[in-house]
């Protein structure tokens, strides 16, 4: 069972969200920071806890990265006991159960947890890196030399591999990028809200088999921002708290892109298999879903991994839409996902859960009981699972 | 949620818009193929190595005979110390694939991303290229072989061709 219970969050926030906002990473934080704050009823002096994915320190990556928690911590001026930026664990979520343990564990009493990205603005420019010839090691050196230089080659081949074994067809994985994109328009602060229909999306430019351009989500500019406090504490919070039944953290294949046993079933099927280990809860009891559209062959394979169908099987519980349509029996992707509303890299699904969860997700609430949502985050050789709840108990 | 029942293959239109592609093929390059380069590090160089000498070279257990790719300081078999560097026989099958079409780079024709099994062992799998053939031929299981391509001076890659008979 899982002792996450006891954390729940209980602020979000989200900034401006765009294409080239010209804005630096820190300024999106504080502005999602600031309005998860007052979210949660509580003020800067009341957080003593920053957790952050993927963080500052070695490696960070402008625009990818976002600003370190130290930087937050000073930008912000906080007093903080515990804080982290980490981005090794599962998937995207990582911020969020690191939070959720240190509030369960005492460490916190009120952690700030955001995940930003600039990669929009940063990507002026930043094409055709390769034709200099740039030297690549670790486990990119099996992959890039040989012209596997972009997720999409990465995920092509896995969706292609899915293709041969479950005759998914392009009707059907276009559902994924057909329903995010019709949810989209029901969001303001969704990228591309302009009506996509499925002859639009059948004459698009391949970019890599079986992967065309819709199949791709959008880089962004954007912050999304949570406050996560015990359950107790949060009780008195004014927005309805968002309570973490469990986590799917687990690591059981090889990590990689290409070295699984097999290539579609991956990191996202350990997180979605020990998530349900740690919970009574039922794939049949989840609400709706947010689950991870890097590309639309991540969603697909989603399904299967979070037992929504079985193997093999996402293709016809896709075929048509309607299952998946704000009014049909599993609601996904609810604001657009990454695909129409912008790539915020995980967190913005789990803002947007929260927000459906509250009943605060205006034109495009879902009407049917809206009780428990899931989360699934990463692709490849990462992936993390959340089951979010409003049920009191 | 209902679970669905696997119903027999749609007509498959993945396939569908790919017999527009059907014509494109993937030569065998004459210019230098020049991506990223790898490190060729501590653990990495044998390989890189025996690809410029025109020999596809893993890493092997000499205690259980496991090929381990990537190479890794020990079998995770066995758990034996005693990896050494012997050439495969550079035969395969084709286990997954991608047809890049988007010039990632300037210039850059398309060109096949190839997830090959290697026939020495059931988990042995390498990514590569997939030249001298053409969108017809990919299948799952197509018989290939290796053929060694040049990147730089001192770099040659791995490429897999099918297999001619
Ligand atoms: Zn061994």
């Amino acid at each position: 069972m899982s002792g996450l219970r006891s954390a729940a969050i209980r602020g979000i926030g989200q900034s401006a969200v765009g294409r080239r906002l010209g804005r630096s990473g820190l300024d999106l934080t504080v502005e999602a920071a600031g309005e998860a704050i007052a979210d949660a009823g509580l003020t800067p002096s009341d957080i003593d806890g920053i957790a952050t994915y993927p963080g500052g320190g070695f490696g960070a990556q402008r625009g990818f990265s976002g600003p370190g928690a130290v930087e937050v911590q000073d930008a912000m001026r906080l007093t903080v006991d515990w804080y982290t930026g980490s981005g090794e664990g599962p998937g995207q979520l990582n911020c969020l159960v690191n939070a959720c343990m240190a509030v369960v564990t005492g460490l916190a009493r009120n952690v700030l947890v955001y995940r930003t990205v600039t990669e929009a603005t940063e990507q002026v420019g930043g094409r055709g890196a390769a034709a200099t010839n740039p030297v690549v090691g670790g486990p990119l050196e099996w992959l890039m030399p040989f012209g596997s230089i972009s997720a999409v080659h990465w995920l092509g081949v896995v969706a292609n591999r899915y293709v041969t074994q479950y005759g998914l067809t392009r009707e059907q994985l276009a559902q994924v990028a057909l329903t995010a994109r019709r949810n989209a328009g029901l969001n303001p602060k969704a990228v591309y809200r302009d009506p996509l229909t499925l002859e639009d999306y059948l004459a698009a430019r391949m970019i890599s088999t079986p992967l065309c351009l819709y199949d791709c989500d959008v880089p962004a500019d954007g912050s999304t921002a949570f406050v996560v406090s015990h359950a107790d504490a949060a009780a008195d919070s004014p927005n309805l708290p968002v309570r973490v039944e469990a986590a799917g953290t687990a690591l059981r294949g090889r990590p990689s892109w290409d070295q699984w046993a097999s290539p579609t079933r991956t990191a996202m099927h350990d997180a979605g298999a020990s998530l349900w280990e740690r919970t009574d809860l039922t794939p049949a009891d989840v609400d709706l879903a947010q689950l991870y559209d890097g590309f639309s062959i991540l969603t697909v394979l989603w399904l299967e991994a979070m037992g929504f169908c079985g193997e093999g099987e996402a293709g016809e519980f896709l075929a048509g839409g309607r299952r998946i349509a704000l009014d049909g029996e599993l609601p996904l992707n609810t604001a657009g996902g990454q695909l129409s509303a912008g790539r915020l890299h995980g967190l913005g699904l789990v803002h947007e859960a929260c927000l459906q969860l509250r009943g605060q997700a205006g034109e495009r609430q879902v009407r049917k009981r809206h009780e428990v949502a899931a989360v699934g985050n990463g692709g490849g050789p990462i992936g993390g699972a959340l089951l979010l709840t409003t049920g009191l108990g | 949620m209902s679970s669905t029942p696997r119903g027999p293959a749609a007509p498959n239109a993945v396939t569908a818009a790919e017999e527009e592609l059907r014509g494109l093929r993937f030569p065998l390059p004459t210019e230098p193929v020049r991506f990223f380069r790898p490190e060729s590090g501590i653990g990495t160089a044998p390989f890189w190595q025996g690809a410029s000498a025109g020999e596809l070279r893993l890493a092997r257990c000499s205690a259980c005979g496991y090929f381990v790719h990537p190479a890794g300081p020990r079998c995770p078999h066995c758990g034996s110390a005693d990896l050494t560097w012997e050439p495969v026989s550079g035969r395969g099958t084709l286990f997954a694939w991608t047809v890049s079409l988007q010039a990632f780079l300037p210039g850059l024709q398309p060109y096949c991303v190839a997830l090959v099994q290697l026939d020495e062992q059931e988990d042995l799998r390498l990514t590569s290229q997939l030249v001298d053939g053409s969108v017809a031929d990919l299948r799952v299981g197509l018989p290939v072989e290796v053929v060694f391509v040049d990147a730089a001076d001192d770099l040659r890659l791995p490429f897999f061709r099918p297999v001619r008979p």
